[in-house]
């Protein structure tokens, strides 16, 4: 039966749009296997706690965190990571506006941020607080979030703070 | 010397783009996931270090058996001490005098102080395999006698840390003299203060690599400093400084817990150069909250000697310092000198008198962390301006105007010798007073639930910046450098001492060098944070790279364009006093035509130097260092020292919002008027304020690192130990006052460390104001939670109703 | 912070599942694995194989079936929360599962996952107790139901035994019934603190039937019986909710003297506000 335990998994996902086989211990966990076996390194390990958010990339175009995820876990799933949204060279409005309103610092915890504000709708945050609440999910150390609020506002046409 | 005029012409020339808010240079590659910390650096053959840690907080080592983890499949060796050959103690520089030698080892050789303390190191093939390894390991340890708190350790017969020492007095430096006078004489106001054990944890742990290519050591480690480091290696590790290579890649983060020097980093560095291959440790979140300093544990008590309108004539008292097993580099007391040193703030004091004593104890080194003692004496400070206007009846608020230094008696000495130089005391403090009780008064209005109150506090501070390292480290002082390099086409390249951990350091650093020089910005590369290319430098802590960048900047730039305009004099056949630099061009003054551009220049100094003046060499670069003015690095006969070149001043107000039902602090708004002189990029120091506040609510009302009698920690994770989300950080409104610093080219002051100030003594006034109703609910120590509120309350009732 | 080394199953089945429990003591069932790859990564659990059981078809059902909701086991947090059904059924699931943790949790999260964890701070198992859910389980001898009651028995320790698995949970439809939850955590996104969820089944004005349950008080999700009493066969009133306020204690909790008096104090308020939302 398929259902054999093993010490090493074959391992199937797409990741930012190519698909990627192999195979990884079954330990490994998402972020590792991002990092080390694809050379994604702008998936950033904060805390492998799930808590603070830096490992956030999109499974399946949901926010996920990849430092609490195994890649054996996964199954031709859709894997997004940061790599994949200016590919062409161009910010995302959302990157922009983040350059824009001075939304991040040291920039470790940047990836995760714009990752799970890709992954989300904005019409289920209609106001500062929800926006918050969101973030909330995200840690960052140097900019007490004062402009990370402001760029999500301003890269979802929000003009005043609500 | 006086810079007010240089400031003038700096920041009144047109599109200078100073003080307008313009995006970094360093975001592009943040943004899109090409940043490159130090778990990015990829070097093949690369292994992995895990170290064995004490799960003891006192233990005499009798050995460790390391057999079975050598036997693992993929392990490469297993290092104890006795295996590190060539390694030195960490020197103590401080005077013995001052603070007791503690001759800390990389790893645990007879003793172990702390839970985290390392024991051993595991090289395998990766990490995971690493970490199963590091649990076989079994160390022989005999349990000692545990010391797990201050209080402990002051105790008479309480069990010692060190051998031969008669008590765990790190530090005893009783005060200078006194104002028994005064005190007799006057009212005497007293509280005992207490802040919690907190830390930085910034979002990237530290990590190290290090690798040993053609007799050469090159470490790339998560630090604020990677001159300090390269030095601090060469005297742990004998090996020749010129044979060490430091950088510091993209650092995520420090906040002062980057600008230590750890074990971990020898251990990797010496196993790299044992082994002869690449050898990495990335530090994980577990060890970040055992393993890496804590700060700001302190017990500060204070007494005033206070005139019946309030007005203060002295202060005197006692801090108390826990500095875990003091077993780090730099030692971990100067916060307490320094929590003394700025203690008085903007308010007018005569004299002060406070005894310093840090002692150690079973628990993590304690170390720098954004703020390094100033938070801690800020609170103390104004936690007894509060009690002093609930004695005397006066309005803390008008209390706080009244005894603050006016514009007329600034420059100002303080009671510690610090000389403030400048600042917008009274107008910073106005102006969150106005702002924070209309902000009060607007909330009240609306209609809440039933259990809500709200209170507004303020806190007032100075915060001196660029100090002298003396004090911290017993060796270094305060210099700086940097190198500018011209090419051939005009470009510059601006090498710097200073290094970046977020604090936009790559954007300043080429405004400077642009405006100064006079070339368009993107004319200009920066260099900083790889020891083999930029000049020897201190780094960055201490709100301090601003300052000693512009400074060197300036002294070079002035050098090259004095060259600069004796070539472009020859080449358009004027004297070079008349020249002029334009918009990137050379012209004489009055004539912009003809011109020559910098590259012009630059050709002729570097290729087509038989066309040069006979009486200029060829050549277009320069180094130049700079020492910031006015410091004192050790302190005079009677006490006192001025530690700092200049002084930034802010004033909080924050409104609060309590939960009479779960005892919740949350806070609604907050309100920052900060003066750190000249403003080059409002963005950039918004969000230096911006952090250093949520930091500073987060010290406040949720971070701890708590131990159990036995010297557990208790935060070992992102779950205990919490650090604010956005959730938890209020909206912010910032205004800017500009004091410019006479003495500095620049003018601007710092304003890495200023945020973090006024959190716990703002939040404290904020929440003791919402409670007023029920009597003193008085808060005297952090963190302020939700069971110490709803406890102050039923306190406070209780003696309402025995009063 | 790396997992310890283990080996990696992927059921298709329910009887692969059983299969491999069966075969290996020290096999574990995993869900999103939210809960259960941090406690990995600490190396606090050191399974032997981990069993996925997110690929099972049965597992994965979100159903009205006969008076009950029925959320199959590994149904994600986040799905179960913006599910119409759930919405117009058990709202109270919905109001709960917007304090479990994050969204970047909620989308791997599995409902019956955070089930069988059992943290004694989690939503779920209030919740599960508040509506008198049944928890549908697996054996060796095939199925059995597990009243909430009496599947929550500790902090992580549940009814389940090592060879079972949980298949779904089933939570009654209550008609004339409204629910409130109310939580208060330290930060955005923590476990509770302190949490308390409410149904009130009315006849008329009249409380013909309370349920409160409350999370992060004590060693598990906790039934609040003595203000249940309080409140049934009365309208519900501000002074009905004080005096069900008034009625929580919690002297069973292995708490010392100020930590009780604060847990009591919170849950007294938060026992009060959800009654309040309820009365709205």
């Amino acid at each position: 039966m398929s259902a054999t335990p093993r010490d090493v998994v074959p391992v199937r996902m797409v990741v930012n749009g190519s698909p990627v086989g192999g195979s990884a211990p079954a330990r490994k966990l998402l972020v590792d296997f991002l990092r080390e076996d694809l050379g994604l390194t702008g998936t950033h390990a904060g805390c492998e706690q799930g808590v603070c958010g830096a490992c956030t990339v999109l499974i399946d175009g949901q926010p996920a965190r990849s430092c609490i995820t195994l890649a054996a876990q996964l199954d031709g799933n859709e894997v997004t990571t940061v790599e994949a949204l200016s590919a062409d060279g161009e910010l995302t409005p959302m990157q922009e506006a983040f350059k824009q309103a001075h939304a991040l610092q040291c920039g470790f915890c940047t990836p995760g941020f714009i990752m799970t504000l890709a992954g989300v709708d904005p019409n289920d945050y209609p106001d500062d607080t929800s926006i918050r609440e969101l973030l909330s999910g995200n840690l960052c150390r140097c900019t007490g979030y004062e402009h990370i609020v402001a760029a999500v506002r301003a890269a979802w046409g929000r003009t005043t703070s609500q | 010397m006086d810079f007010l005029e240089h400031q003038r012409k700096l920041f009144a020339r047109p599109g200078s783009g100073l003080g307008d808010r313009r995006p970094r240079l360093e975001d592009d590659r943040l943004l899109t996931g090409a940043g490159r910390y130090v778990a990015d650096v990829s070097l093949p053959g690369a292994v992995s270090v895990a170290f064995l840690r004490s799960q003891l907080a006192h233990a005499r080592v009798r050995g460790i058996d390391t057999e079975a983890a050598r036997a693992l499949d993929g392990v490469i060796g297993v290092f104890t001490a006795e295996d590190l050959e060539g390694v030195s103690p960490v020197p103590d520089f401080p005077d013995p005098g001052l603070a007791r030698p503690v001759g800390a080892f990389p790893l645990g050789r007879d003793r172990v102080r702390y839970v985290g303390a390392p024991l051993a190191a595991v090289v395998a093939v990766d990490r995971y395999i690493a970490e199963d390894a590091v649990e076989l390991i079994y160390p022989d340890l005999e349990p000692l006698p545990t010391v797990a708190s201050m209080d402990a350790a002051l105790e008479p017969d309480a069990p010692v840390l060190y051998d031969g020492w008669p008590d765990n007095l790190v530090v005893d430096v009783p005060a200078d003299g006194d104002s028994d006078d005064a005190f007799q004489r006057l009212r005497t106001v007293s509280g005992s203060y207490r802040m919690q054990r907190q830390g930085a944890a910034p979002m990237e742990c530290r990590g190290t690599i290090a690798n040993y290519e053609d007799d050469r050591l090159t470490v790339w480690t998560s630090t604020q400093f990677p001159h300090i480091a390269r030095t601090m290696l060469h005297y742990v590790l004998g090996i020749p400084e010129r044979d060490i290579r430091v950088v510091a890649p993209d650092v995520g983060g420090g906040f002062g817990q980057k600008s230590q020097v750890y074990a971990e980093d020898y251990v990797v560095a010496w196993l790299a150069r044992h082994l002869k291959r690449p050898v990495r440790w990335i530090e994980d979140r577990y060890e970040n909250l055992v393993g890496s300093v804590q700060a700001r544990e302190v017990r500060i008590d204070l007494e005033a000697a206070v005139h019946e309108n309030g007005e203060i004539e002295a202060v005197r008292g006692r801090i108390f310092q826990d500095l875990g097993s003091a077993e780090s580099f730099p030692n971990g007391f100067n916060p307490a000198f320094v929590a003394v040193g700025s203690l008085t703030g903007q308010y007018r004091i005569q004299r002060q008198h406070i005894h310093v004593t840090a002692v150690a104890t079973n628990k993590t080194p304690a170390g720098a962390y954004r703020g390094f003692g100033i938070p801690e004496g800020c609170f103390a400070m104004e936690r007894i301006v509060d009690r002093i206007a609930r004695e005397l009846d006066i309005d803390p608020l008008e209390l706080r105007r009244r005894i603050t230094i006016r514009p007329d008696e600034v420059p100002y000495t303080a009671p510690s010798g610090a000389e403030i130089d400048s600042g917008s005391h009274l107008a910073s403090l106005d102006h969150v007073i106005e702002r924070g009780k209309a902000a009060l008064e607007a909330i009240r209005a609306e209609e809440h639930p039933p259990e809500l109150r709200f209170g507004l506090g303020v806190a007032t501070y100075v915060e001196g910046v660029a100090p002298t390292y003396f004090g911290t480290t017993g060796h270094w002082t305060a210099q700086d450098a940097c190198d500018i390099r011209f090419d051939p086409d005009g470009g510059v390249t601006v090498a710097v001492g200073v290094s970046a951990y977020g604090q936009s350091l790559r954007t300043m650093v080429a405004t400077v060098t642009a405006l100064e020089l006079g070339v368009p910005i993107d004319h200009v590369r920066v260099v900083m944070g790889d020891t083999d290319s930029a000049p020897y430098g201190l780094g960055s802590w201490g709100s301090r790279s601003t300052i000693v960048a512009s400074g060197a900047i300036h002294r070079a730039a002035g050098e090259l364009k004095d060259k600069a305009a004796r070539i472009a004099a020859a080449m358009l056949e004027a004297a070079p006093e008349d020249i002029e630099f334009v918009d990137g061009r050379l012209h004489v003054a009055g004539t912009p035509d003809p011109s020559v551009s910098w590259g012009d220049v630059a050709e002729r100094a570097l290729i087509r130097t038989h066309l040069l003046p006979d009486d200029v060499e060829p050549g277009l670069e320069i180094r130049a260092t700079y020492d910031p003015p006015g410091i004192e690095h050790v302190p005079r006969e009677d006490g006192r020292m001025n530690a700092c070149p200049t002084y930034t001043n802010a004033s909080h107000a924050v409104i609060v919002r309590v939960d009479l039902g779960t005892g919740d602090v949350s806070l609604v708004r907050y309100i920052v008027a900060h003066d750190c002189g000249r403003v080059l990029n409002p963005n950039i120091v918004d969000g230096q304020i911006q952090g250093g506040v949520a930091q500073g609510i987060g010290g406040t009302l949720f971070e701890e690192f708590p131990y159990d009698d036995g010297g557990q920690p208790l935060a070992t994770s992102f779950m205990d130990y919490l650090i604010p989300t956005s959730s938890e950080v209020p909206p912010m409104e910032i205004e800017h006052f500009e004091s410019p610093a006479p003495g500095l080219p620049w003018g601007a002051k710092g304003a890495g460390e200023a945020g973090i100030i006024g959190p716990a003594p703002a939040i404290a006034a904020g929440v003791e104001d919402a409670l007023a109703e029920f009597g003193i609910a008085e808060i005297t120590a952090t963190p302020i939670t939700p069971r110490v509120v709803l406890e102050a309350v039923r306190a406070a009732r209780g003696a309402a109703v025995t009063a | 912070m790396k997992p310890p080394p283990f080996a990696y199953a992927r059921a298709e089945s329910t009887a692969d599942v059983l299969e491999l429990l069966a075969a290996d003591e020290d096999a574990k069932v995993l869900a999103g694995g939210q809960s259960l790859v941090p406690m990995l990564n600490f190396r606090f659990a050191r399974p032997s194989t981990l069993v996925d059981v997110t690929y099972v078809e049965a597992l994965q059902s979100l159903e009205r079936d006969k008076g009950h909701l029925s959320i199959g086991a590994t149904v994600p947090q986040l799905v179960a929360e913006r599910s119409p059904l759930v919405g117009s059924d058990c709202p109270l699931i919905a109001q709960a599962l917007g304090h479990v943790g994050h969204v970047q949790i909620r989308s791997r999260g599995t409902v019956g996952g955070s089930l069988a964890h059992a943290d004694p701070a989690a939503e779920l198992p209030a919740v599960a107790l508040a509506l008198d859910a049944t928890l549908v389980v697996l054996g060796q001898s095939g199925e059995r139901t597990i009243p909430a009651g009496e599947f929550f028995q500790g902090p992580y320790m549940t009814a389940l035994d090592d060879t079972e698995l949980l298949v779904a949970a089933r939570f009654p439809v209550l008609d004339a019934t409204r629910t409130a939850f109310v939580e208060y955590s330290r930060r955005s996104g923590d476990f509770a603190e302190g949490a308390v969820a409410a149904a009130l089944t009315f006849d008329g004005q009249t409380v013909s039937r309370a349920r409160l349950a409350a999370t992060g008080v004590g060693s598990g999700p906790l039934r609040l019986t003595a203000a249940e009493d309080r409140l049934t066969g009365k309208p519900l009133t501000e002074d009905a909710v004080e005096a069900a306020a008034g009625e929580v204690a919690l002297e069973g909790q292995a708490y010392d003297a100020g930590a009780r008096a604060y847990k009591t104090a919170l849950l007294r308020a938060l026992v009060a506000r959800s009654l309040r939302q309820v009365m709205r």
